[in-house]
């Protein structure tokens, strides 16, 4: 009864197809591999280190997120292997300047262009039926790989501030092209 | 996906984005400091979105209560079982202003109805941190009794009650619900 989780109707978040990718709801079966990321040094970028309660509550608060806001942090898996690969969208909380475009993808997805097929799908969806556009992205200093992928997907620097205390630089996404 | 449901006084609805600004300065108070608080916007923002979370992950949550009769949110009550739980929960945390009028009996009492008639749950507890009388007291005015100590590295320790089993509120206490 603990542990249970549930296949429920979570019908706020959109489903995006991709040539490769599934853009869907966070879901409880994303939990051990999200679990093992937030226990890696890759995940002190974005929050991390968190056991698995913790990334519990994530996964909670993501949802949640797109209950309140109506758009949010979708999830991903291969479209081959329906294998969870990371995730792609916008966070807006108090503190937050406005809605960000983030993205994180499991080690294993590394290098293959997953993340950046699945940031172009969400960033074009949520010009087209969210209303946000040009949108902003927080690249922490020292996340290299982060800054040279927003950089890739024609990003470009805007400014340096300051989110919850830390440090970070502000890159601006191109408009997109109606389609 | 969320139920509503009603009391003599009180309905049980879907948090929503409006209901922030109350959680929130429940949140940043001394009150919520058995529960997790003080906290900051920033992280009562994320509270709530985990409160509405829950729901399509375990298929039960906790609701926002409001006095029907005025609209007014007074509390966040319901069912919670995050990861690191010991057994589902029944939780109620009033709003600041809205403690001594019975409210969080009487929708922790519709909560519990939910559980056992809607759900199925077998048997229910509640977390009471050691120092919240006033938590303690509604725990005892719904027939819980101790049963034993939870310990949790963020909430701190706290008292497990358990609830009445189903077949101990059935006579009498069903129909009330109904």
């Amino acid at each position: 009864m603990t542990h249970e989780g549930r296949q429920l109707n979570t019908g706020a978040v959109p489903i995006i197809e991709t040539d490769r990718l599934i853009l869907r709801a966070p879901q409880m079966s994303d939990l051990p591999r999200m679990t093992a990321f937030f226990a890696t040094s890759r995940s002190h970028m974005v929050g991390g280190p968190r056991d698995e309660p913790e990334t519990f509550r994530t996964l909670t608060s993501r949802l949640g997120h797109w209950m309140l806001r109506g758009y949010g942090m979708w999830h991903f898996h291969t479209k081959a292997d329906e294998r969870f690969m990371g995730w792609a969208g916008l966070m807006y909380a108090p503190g937050w300047h406005e809605p960000e475009l983030g993205w994180t993808v499991m080690e294993d997805g590394e290098g293959k262009g997953l993340a950046s097929e699945a940031v172009t799908a969400a960033r074009a969806y949520a010009a087209r039926h969210q209303a946000l556009d040009a949108l902003m992205s927080y690249i922490a200093p020292a996340n290299a790989r982060s800054r040279a992928m927003a950089i890739r997907l024609g990003a470009t620097f805007e400014r340096k501030a300051e989110l919850l205390g830390m440090s970070c630089d502000i890159y601006r996404h191109p408009r997109q092209e109606a389609a | 996906m969320i139920p509503v449901l009603t009391t003599s006084r009180l309905t049980l609805r879907a948090p929503t984005p409006e209901d922030f600004p109350v959680f929130a300065e429940f949140y940043a108070s001394d009150r919520s400091r058995h529960v997790g608080g003080p906290m900051t916007r920033e992280q009562a923002w994320r509270a709530l979105a985990k409160e509405l979370g829950h729901w399509p992950l375990r298929g039960y949550g906790r609701w926002a209560v409001e006095i029907t009769e005025t609209g007014a949110f007074i509390g966040i009550i319901g069912l919670w079982n995050p990861l690191d739980w010991p057994e589902p929960e029944i939780g109620w945390d009033l709003m600041n202003g809205f403690e001594g009028h019975g409210y969080a009996t009487e929708a922790a009492e519709a909560a519990r109805a939910h559980a056992y008639d809607v759900l199925g749950w077998p048997t229910a507890i509640s977390l009471v941190a050691v120092a919240n009388d006033g938590s303690r007291k509604v725990a005892q005015r719904l027939g819980a009794t101790r049963d034993g100590t939870f310990h949790h590295d963020h909430f701190g320790t706290m008292e497990i009650w358990r609830h009445p089993a189903p077949v101990d509120l059935s006579d009498g206490g069903m129909e009330a619900y109904a």
